[in-house]
């Protein structure tokens, strides 16, 4: 294929993606979430072009400099891998709202390997990203058996794993080696186990970037292969949209739902490995709260409809919304209410999509009820 | 002429289907008029649309000359229109008295009177010959019973309108008989009757006129007794049909399905549901299994799928030699089994797949289809695509299509499709042709006989007695979870049939120690 014709066909594609009802639901759903925001903006601030200010630091902080878009990128990462593992378990028919518990543990198990194992760089951090991703699955593993063993409903297990998942990383957070916690707030530093920046941050210079965002959109595009191309997505789609009808096609339902479930739960591990192996990372909450990305993961899946290339978009357009609500603290908007604008919009986002649909429905019903008096009046004459 | 009932180019649209299409309908006092039309075409919705369950979206009704809007089925009520749903709509676990009143209750002081009202029921319950017992619970009754109990749950209301939807689906033909007298006195009193069906002989047998739907246009209405079935039917479905399926004399050879002692309990384990079932299938015959719905056959047929596990060890089944009584599905498709199943919107397929992955949804394994764990969707293209050739399989997108949006026929042909073309000795047919038109059921039952002269073994469970008759080499009847009968379909008739899956008589089949009634 010539270069020429390979843009063509981008270019093709690209249009099918605009003009699809998906897209259009998701635009929808975002102006929506963002004209809501604004009133909220306009109720709070003290005057209106100064909420036409925060709108607009809202909408374009994120681009402000090239720091800010590396900073966005390099948040995305996590946002995108934990929307993939709702996403993931969705297709199958299972709600992992317990992807903040699986992202905890493995968060957990990657300090733990990054702080007490000795290896050399690249290979500390892909054998602490593995561990991540096991630590995830197995806390994925348990409402999966728990499910289809008992017949325990996921969205349960997961939340109580959720709060076992918090005490447990307090627990195991304490230990000295792992995490320097009286003085400065920020893990200790164990820098073989980094993640690879692959020069990233000349490109974006003086921000935190790294390779994560490539990792996240590489596992995006796998998750995708997955589904679309495999028998074993096959499978699984197949048990989330009937599990009769896999039983009696004799597709082993109790495994894939297992498996289904390890999946996202490893999912989530590697996002955790995202957040806390760059060379500046959050740091890890050592009180016993909820981990909130495991809900955002939710509606990051929400708004790109489970789709895992709409995931990168979405997970990035999150971490771009978060950062623009940060920056219009300069405006005077507090904090509280920068979060209260951000979730507002999110839930907006969330709720408008369904709305999106509903109203493209009745649309379709209107059209083809004067189409049918039409045809009738013509049958008349 | 005045007539009791009169709906007036009714038009009424789910969305993108059009239900009922500009349909004028009459009927008169005192008359049996009988609605035919193939499953979707529009007959449920137009009487639903009578009782109030929907609003029409033009059209007008009257009632005896007068104009009404019907809103919902309180007002039917008040226009005295009753109706009894193809499935009842009882309260399970409340007494028949209970659900008779249930509504309509007489209270003093908020608390229930029930002794007036129970007076006037038995009173009814005489007078039709409608025997109930009025103090058991609905689960505990038969399904004929409950029947009754809907009938005077209308004429308590004194419904002068009776609407019945597919009132034979579920009765023995015994039952059938009792039901059309208390339908024909019931005429003769001046009340107006409207019995929904797709059974061409019952109409002969009561209705005086019949109006036939097709895809929610009226076709025609015709006086019964100088229109004959074929014509009724050609009508309903808008071309020739022919009822008999053409078939040599079977000629069994080895044994390929053999059920030994299968017994199982009800969950609570009080109940038998399947008592000591024995049966063979032979290679290059029919086998039929009659009864009236609930009599254990669903069970049987899961229990030899492998839908439901087996857990009495003294239970055995063999396919081909091969105990299969506690091995996967999957194992048991690849030992030679193929299954059209009772329910195929819930097992048969994947509603939300196309066409094309529903048809590989047992074998998608095989190196045919993937290699590596890729699927390779050429190869499967092209089997699909072979297939919809082959089965005559109608969809607006070929291969493509979300089987949720094919009709019901289509739906069973994509199945029989699949469960025909793979490689297989058995084939497990439940309730092959539940809910199609006549034209889809012409073509399952010559699928079958073909099956059966391909040499393979099919098990065919059924619960209408025509099918059983037409396509059966050997007929067994079921009764409570056991086998009570067989019969050689050339050597008996359906009323016989009808007294063993009524339970009033049983064969000795075995020497176990099964107590006989006769």
């Amino acid at each position: 294929m010539t270069f020429q014709a390979f843009i063509k066909k981008l270019v093709a594609s690209l249009k099918k993606a605009v003009s699809s009802s998906a897209f259009t639901n998701t635009f929808f759903a975002i102006s929506s979430g963002v004209l809501v925001g604004f009133v909220i903006m306009l109720l709070t601030a003290s005057s209106l072009s100064n909420a036409v200010n925060g709108l607009f630091r809202l909408l374009t902080g994120g681009f402000q400099s090239p720091s800010m878009l590396g900073n966005v990128l390099f948040s995305a990462a996590p946002l995108i891998l934990v929307g993939l593992s709702v996403a993931f378990a969705f297709k199958t028919g299972l709600f992992n709202i317990g992807a903040s518990g699986q992202f905890m543990i493995g968060g957990i198990f990657a300090l733990y390997v990054a702080n007490l194992v000795s290896l050399p760089p690249v290979i500390h951090f892909i054998v602490a990203a593995l561990a991540a991703i096991v630590g995830g699955a197995i806390w994925g593993f348990i409402p999966g058996l728990l499910k289809v063993r008992y017949n325990v409903n996921e969205v349960i297990t997961c939340i109580m794993l959720n709060y076992v998942a918090a005490y447990t990383s307090v627990m195991a957070v304490e230990n000295p080696a792992v995490y320097d916690r009286g003085i400065t707030a920020i893990s200790i530093d164990y820098p073989t186990a980094e993640i690879p920046r692959l020069g990233l941050n000349q490109l974006f210079p003086g921000s935190y970037i790294d390779m994560s965002i490539l990792i996240a959109i590489a596992v995006a595009i796998l998750i995708w292969f997955i589904l679309k191309k495999t028998t074993l997505g096959y499978q699984l789609k197949a048990v989330g949209f009937s599990k009769d009808a896999s039983k009696y096609a004799g597709i082993p339902v109790s495994r894939n739902m297992i498996l289904s479930m390890m999946i996202a739960g490893g999912l989530a591990g590697l996002a955790a490995a995202m957040n806390y192996l760059p060379a500046n990372p959050d740091y890890f909450r050592s009180f016993s709260q909820i981990n909130p990305i495991g809900f955002e993961g939710i509606s990051i899946a929400l708004i790109a409809q489970s789709h895992p290339i709409g995931i990168i978009f979405s997970g990035i357009f999150i971490s771009f919304i978060k950062k623009g609500a940060l920056l219009m603290q300069f405006f005077g908007f507090n904090k509280e209410i920068t979060s209260i604008i951000m979730s507002v919009i999110i839930y907006m986002i969330s709720i408008s999509a369904f709305v999106g649909q509903f109203i493209k429905k009745r649309k379709l019903m209107k059209k083809q009820k004067s189409k049918l008096i039409d045809q009738r009046g013509d049958a008349n004459v | 002429m005045n007539y009791a009932i009169e709906m007036i180019n009714i038009t009424k649209t789910f969305g993108t289907l059009i239900a009922n299409d500009n349909i004028t309908f009459q009927v008169k006092p005192g008359e049996i008029h009988a609605i035919l039309g193939e499953n979707g075409a529009g007959k449920s919705t137009l009487m639903s649309i009578l009782f109030g369950l929907y609003t029409a979206d033009s059209g007008t009704i009257l009632i005896n000359g007068q104009e009404v809007k019907i809103k919902n089925p309180n007002d039917a009520n008040r226009y005295k229109i009753g109706m009894v749903h193809q499935h009842f709509k009882l309260v399970d676990v409340f007494s028949v008295i209970d659900n008779i009143l249930l509504g309509a209750e007489t209270t003093k002081h908020g608390f229930m009177q029930n002794d007036v009202p129970r007076k006037a029921i038995e009173e009814l319950s005489i007078r039709y010959a409608l025997k109930v017992d009025l103090d058991s619970y609905i689960k505990d009754i038969s399904v004929g019973m409950q029947q009754r109990v809907e009938i005077l749950k209308m004429l308590y209301r004194n419904a002068d309108i009776l609407i019945f939807d597919e009132p034979t689906a579920v009765l023995t033909p015994q039952e059938i008989e009792g039901l059309f007298k208390v339908i024909k006195a019931f005429a003769a009193e001046g009340k107006s009757i409207i019995i929904i069906t797709h059974k061409l002989n019952e109409i002969k047998a009561i209705a005086q006129r019949c109006t036939v739907l097709r895809k929610g246009k009226h076709v025609a209405t015709v006086d019964v007794s100088n229109t004959s079935v074929e014509r009724l039917a050609e009508l309903m479905v808008g071309r020739d049909v022919s009822f008999e399926v053409e078939k040599s004399k079977a000629n069994p050879k080895e044994v390929v399905l053999e059920v030994k002692n299968l017994n199982l309990q009800n969950k609570d384990r009080t109940k038998m549901i399947l008592k000591n079932v024995n049966f063979q299938v032979k290679a290059g015959e029919i086998v039929c299994i009659a009864g009236i719905e609930g009599n254990g056959q669903t069970q049987l047929i899961n229990l030899i799928t492998g839908l439901d596990k087996l857990h009495d060890l003294n239970s055995h089944i063999t396919l081909n030699g091969a105990d299969i009584t506690n091995v996967s599905i999957r194992k048991r498709f690849e030992l030679g089994m193929s299954h059209i199943p009772e329910d195929r919107q819930k097992y048969g397929l994947i509603l939300d797949y196309t066409l094309s992955e529903n048809m590989i949804s047992n074998t998608y394994y095989f190196d045919k289809f993937q290699k590596n764990g890729l699927l390779k969707f050429e190869a499967i293209s092209a089997y699909t695509n072979q297939l919809i050739e082959q089965y005559d399989i109608r969809s607006s997108m070929g291969e493509y299509t979300k089987t949720r949006s094919m009709s019901g026929g289509n739906q069973q042909k994509a199945i029989i499709a699949r469960e025909t073309s793979r490689e297989h000795h058995l084939l497990i047919a439940a309730q092959p042709t539940r809910g199609l038109d006549v034209g889809a059921i012409e073509y399952v039952h010559k699928t079958i006989v073909a099956q059966r002269d391909l040499n393979h073994a099919i098990l065919v469970v059924s619960l209408e007695l025509d099918e059983v008759m037409t396509i059966s080499d050997r007929i067994l009847v079921m009764y409570e979870g056991e086998i009570v009968g067989e019969f050689d379909p050339l050597k008996t008739t359906v009323e016989e049939i009808g007294l063993y899956m009524s339970g009033s008589k049983r064969m000795e089949l075995s020497t176990d120690d099964i107590p006989s009634i006769h």
